[in-house]
């Protein structure tokens, strides 16, 4: 086996790096606290299997997966299978709003047209 | 005012707009007219705002289904008895129209449509569409016991029960209400009534079947009747258990 030390460090720095960039979304109020939620929440497991390599090893061992690594791109493309399922239903539950706020805002646009003309009608009237 | 409103949902219409209301202002059909501009990215606004309309104009685009749905929210606010559709690329004709708000007021039906196919036994949208029509009709009749000859005809009549039921929130596909739709109402024991109608070539414009799309657009049409269905058997599932 190659110097497993090094692709340990590599994963750990990603893994760091990526946690930083969400908190400092959050923190320039880029992504609401949800959000980031689901987004530590991974960036956490992947520093955790980056200092506890065994764990896949364990796991992989529990399912019968004879090469450990594709379990791990099992899960990471399960999870984010999972995250962009979310992201759809959130995206059509905006869809929703927008279309309802436009709606409103039309009918609302169109109504006070109305009540203006009448009222200068009215004025001219008198 | 009227009993009736006509909503034309209009995108990009700035071509067939005016020559539309024209026509429909010059034969009097006795109701009236609301145009529902869809953020369109021409001027079918200013096209319109000319003519003695009720004109609504939707800051963005949100769809052919979007807008109907502006009109059935508009007819509710205003006390409108009845809303009929009328596409607004002159291809329906308003001698249909006025036969159609006559049928309406008839009031023996909660939903009226123009059949083309009723009216000309050898009309022929063209093939894939004819397709599409088919199948929407077998699956309609499979569902519902109900033989709709022209699901997809745009010329509609709704009374207030039922509009009034559309105007609600999540009630409504924003993209194109079809043959799921018709089923939605045929399980909810709404009544359904055709009579036939003439089709005119379209004036302007390109029609939204060309190509593959009828093909995918019918696709997504039998997902929106699964969901129809599912959510029919989960209201009867749920009022039997309560």
């Amino acid at each position: 086996m190659r110097d497993p030390v090094l692709l340990n460090g590599f994963v750990l720095t990603v893994g760091l790096l990526f946690s930083g960039y969400v908190v400092s979304l959050l923190v320039r109020k880029k992504i609401n606290e949800k959000n980031t939620l689901v987004w530590l929440g991974s960036a956490i497991i992947i520093l955790i299997l980056s200092v506890n390599p065994e764990i896949l090893d364990t796991m992989a061992r529990w399912t019968g997966v004879a090469y450990p690594p594709t379990l791990l791109f099992l899960l990471s493309l399960l999870v984010l299978l999972l995250l962009s399922l979310y992201q759809s239903i959130q995206i059509s539950a905006l869809h929703d709003k927008i279309k309802e706020l436009s709606q409103y805002i039309a009918l609302r646009d169109a109504e006070n047209q109305t009540d203006l003309e009448e009222r200068s009608r009215h004025s001219k009237g008198a | 005012m009227a009993d009736t409103l006509v909503v034309i949902p209009a995108y990009n219409e700035e071509a067939s707009i005016a020559e539309t209301l024209e026509e429909l202002l010059k034969h009097n059909v006795g109701a009236d007219i609301l145009v529902v501009n869809d953020g369109s990215g021409d001027r079918t606004g200013e096209a319109a705002a000319g003519f003695p309309v009720h004109l609504v104009q939707h800051p963005v685009n949100l769809g052919y289904g979007a807008a109907l749905q502006t009109g059935y929210k508009f007819a509710l606010q205003n006390g409108f008895r009845y809303v009929v559709q009328f596409d607004a690329d002159g291809q329906h004709s308003p001698d249909d129209l006025r036969s159609l708000i006559a049928e309406m007021r008839m009031d023996d039906a909660d939903i009226v449509i123009g059949s083309r196919f009723l009216g000309n036994r050898a009309f022929n949208p063209g093939k894939r569409k004819r397709l599409a029509i088919r199948v929407f009709r077998t699956l309609i009749y499979m569902f519902t016991r109900v033989t709709v000859t022209d699901p997809t005809s745009g010329l509609r009549g709704m009374n207030a029960r039922l509009f009034g039921l559309y105007s609600e929130r999540g009630r409504f596909p924003s993209d194109f209400p079809d043959a799921d739709i018709i089923i939605h109402m045929l399980l909810h024991r709404f009544r359904l009534r055709e009579f036939p109608i003439g089709s005119k070539e379209r004036a302007a414009g390109t029609s939204m079947h060309s190509g593959l799309k009828p093909i995918i657009y019918m696709f997504k049409v039998i997902l929106s009747i699964v969901a129809v269905l599912v959510n029919y058997g989960l209201d009867a599932r749920r009022k039997t258990n309560a």
